[in-house]
């Protein structure tokens, strides 16, 4: 094939040719277009469900919740002049609920309901030590990041793969 | 899952708009004239009572009801009390903080409502009356000594103490009537009298200025529970088995101490112990200029010495059990502290300052190494670090690991088996400082 360094000039059908590949294209540009934005929004909803710890968990009544995770909440106290939470518990359970304090993956989660912001603790809170005892009351105490809980915020706790919703948090 | 980037952009849009929520708020709130009633309590530092309208004629008039009730303590208890109410308010525990000024004529009408006589006494008070005669000793018809001031009887009795409050300081009151039963359940209370140089100083001297927003009490106490039984069955108790099992600032245990004043869930005990400071910054061309010193007013009703320790910081000692660290001379006998040894009847008057060493921002956390699992236990803070803001993962979405950029430092009673809960450990006589961010900040 041999190249040209000139422009060949346009034969009788050119002008039509133009406009179908403008056409052609436009219609490319906005199915790429399109799909670029599919893509992205639905990533950017993937990625929101991914992100909302509450999926893959199953929302519990108290009781409920109280067998799976062996404790019962006895508070979500707003304190420390609104900087950190009280996560305030009474153990009903201890094996159950000692793997709160030593497994990870049942650290409780907190998630303001309105908002979707998340309070997770991101290393132990406890000792091996830990002598939870039947009956005892204990607490975590977690960041209330960025405010995220005031007074009367509805929150979901988390533990494990079990959602205790509409816990009322209290100033 | 979101990229950290957007969502920290997202987060910020949030804060922006949350900040221009909150300042508008604050514009609107500020434009709403006062109402002419107390002021309202502040969610942290000292709850004041002032004796009511005749006090700006510095005659404070104090009603005190004896009344029963029950606390909350750390470890789920409950616990039978006896206390001072304001004027003829329910059970609160402690009595309440009672504010009065240098040369003030004070009066303080106890209204007694328990089954057995009781009275107040004024430590560090001089010229004490009751019912206009002399405050002193009682005897009983053996000789023995009944009461250390007359006491108002059983059930409806009414004693009128008064005096002139002459020395700035802080004192207790408690009860003078079978002290090691009735100061033990809960029979005492705080009594500040501030100077005739200012509320923002603790004595008449220029030195002893502080910024009364940074205004703090740790008043300490203690429970041997079967005391509190007996009392509450009505059975003798034997003094020589007493052993306390709960130690308590300001009434509450650890964690509740550093809830706000009035936290929702300790409704008989009103009184928290987080302090808030801001970083101490004398110079007023750079940012965040803060000159004034803190102020923490410690008091005991313990039967013992409490080493109590804030970490990080020292203090000034400007005051003792309401005197000046003066000589008559005026010689400054002040004294810098990194553990308060309060002693039982104690108070001691404090000034703190906490220095930025680090240049703390919320860009900037101090780093600091999470201890050894060995060494968290239960109830410890949520990093297992005693600084929030360690360098680590955080949560999808979270861009600092605390509130708004602020900072924690314990402060606790180092005989350290006496930060428990009749045996649950890191409770009891625990509380916080919380430094502040630099302003503007997101702290609300």
């Amino acid at each position: 094939m041999t190249t040209t360094l000139t422009r060949p000039l346009p034969g009788p059908d050119a002008t039509a040719g133009r406009g179908r590949g403008r056409a052609r294209r436009l219609v490319w540009l906005l199915v790429v277009l399109a799909l670029a934005v599919g893509a992205t929004f639905g990533y950017r909803a993937y990625a929101a469900h991914a992100a909302d710890v509450r999926t893959g968990t199953d929302a519990v009544s108290a009781d409920e919740f109280a067998a799976r995770t062996g404790i019962r909440v006895d508070l979500l106290g707003v304190t420390a002049q609104g900087g950190m939470i009280e996560f305030r518990y009474q153990v009903l359970d201890p094996d159950k609920a000692s793997l709160i304090l030593h497994d990870e993956s049942k650290r409780p989660i907190l998630v303001a309901e309105g908002s979707g912001q998340t309070l997770a603790m991101v290393s132990r809170p406890h000792s091996h030590k830990a002598d939870l005892r039947a009956g005892g009351t204990y607490f975590f105490l977690m960041a209330n990041t960025a405010s995220a809980i005031h007074d009367g915020t509805e929150v979901s706790v988390i533990i494990g793969d079990a959602r205790l919703e509409h816990v009322a948090a209290r100033a | 899952m979101t990229s950290p980037s957007s969502a920290r952009r997202a987060l910020r849009r949030g804060l922006a708009l949350a900040t221009t929520a909150l300042v508008a708020a604050g514009a609107a709130v500020a434009t709403v004239p006062s109402a002419a009633t107390a002021a309202p309590t502040p969610r942290n530092g000292i709850v004041c009572t002032t004796g009511g309208p005749s006090a700006a004629d510095h005659q404070p008039v104090f009603d005190l009801t004896t009344r029963t009730g029950y606390i909350d303590l750390p470890d789920g208890n409950t616990m039978f009390m006896w206390g001072y109410s304001n004027g003829f308010d329910a059970f609160q525990h402690p009595g309440p903080v009672l504010c009065v000024h240098e040369g003030d004529q004070v009066t303080v009408i106890l209204h007694n409502t328990l089954p057995e006589a009781s009275s107040i006494v004024f430590p560090g008070q001089e010229g004490v009356l009751a019912d206009g005669v002399p405050s002193q000793p009682q005897t009983d018809g053996t000789g023995m000594m009944s009461s250390l001031a007359q006491p108002a009887a059983a059930q409806s009795g009414t004693v009128t103490y008064s005096f002139t409050a002459h020395h700035a300081g802080t004192f207790l009151y408690e009860s003078g009537t079978d002290p090691e039963k009735q100061v033990r359940m809960g029979l005492f209370g705080a009594l500040v009298v501030r100077p005739t140089l200012g509320d923002d100083y603790a004595y008449d001297s220029a030195d002893s200025r502080f910024n009364p927003s940074e205004e703090f009490m740790v008043l300490l106490s203690e429970i041997d529970p079967y005391q509190h039984q007996a009392v509450e069955r009505n059975k003798p108790f034997n003094l020589t088995t007493y052993k306390p099992r709960y130690w308590l600032i300001n009434g509450r245990g650890y964690p509740d101490s550093i809830a706000d004043n009035g936290a929702s869930w300790l409704p008989n005990q009103p009184y928290g112990s987080l302090a808030t400071v801001k970083p101490y910054q004398p110079d007023p061309t750079k940012p965040g200029y803060h000159p004034e010193s803190g102020m923490a007013r410690y008091l005991s009703v313990g039967s013992e010495d409490y080493p109590f320790h804030p970490h990080g910081n020292n203090g000034l000692v400007v005051g003792r059990d309401g005197r000046p660290m003066k000589t008559d001379a005026g010689q400054d006998l002040s004294m810098e502290k990194f553990a308060i040894n309060i002693g039982p009847g104690q108070t001691w008057d404090v000034l703190f300052r906490w220095f930025d060493a680090e240049h703390y921002s919320k860009e900037n956390p101090v780093p600091t190494t999470v201890p050894d699992l060995a060494n968290q236990v239960v109830g410890t803070f949520y990093s297992g670090s005693p600084y929030l803001g360690n360098k680590e993962a955080l949560p999808p979405g979270v861009e600092s690991l605390n509130q708004c950029g602020e900072y924690y430092i314990i402060s606790h009673n180092h005989a350290l088996y006496q930060i428990t809960s009749w045996g649950v450990t890191m409770t009891g006589p625990i509380t916080y400082m919380r430094i502040e961010p630099p302003e503007p900040n997101t702290c609300n």
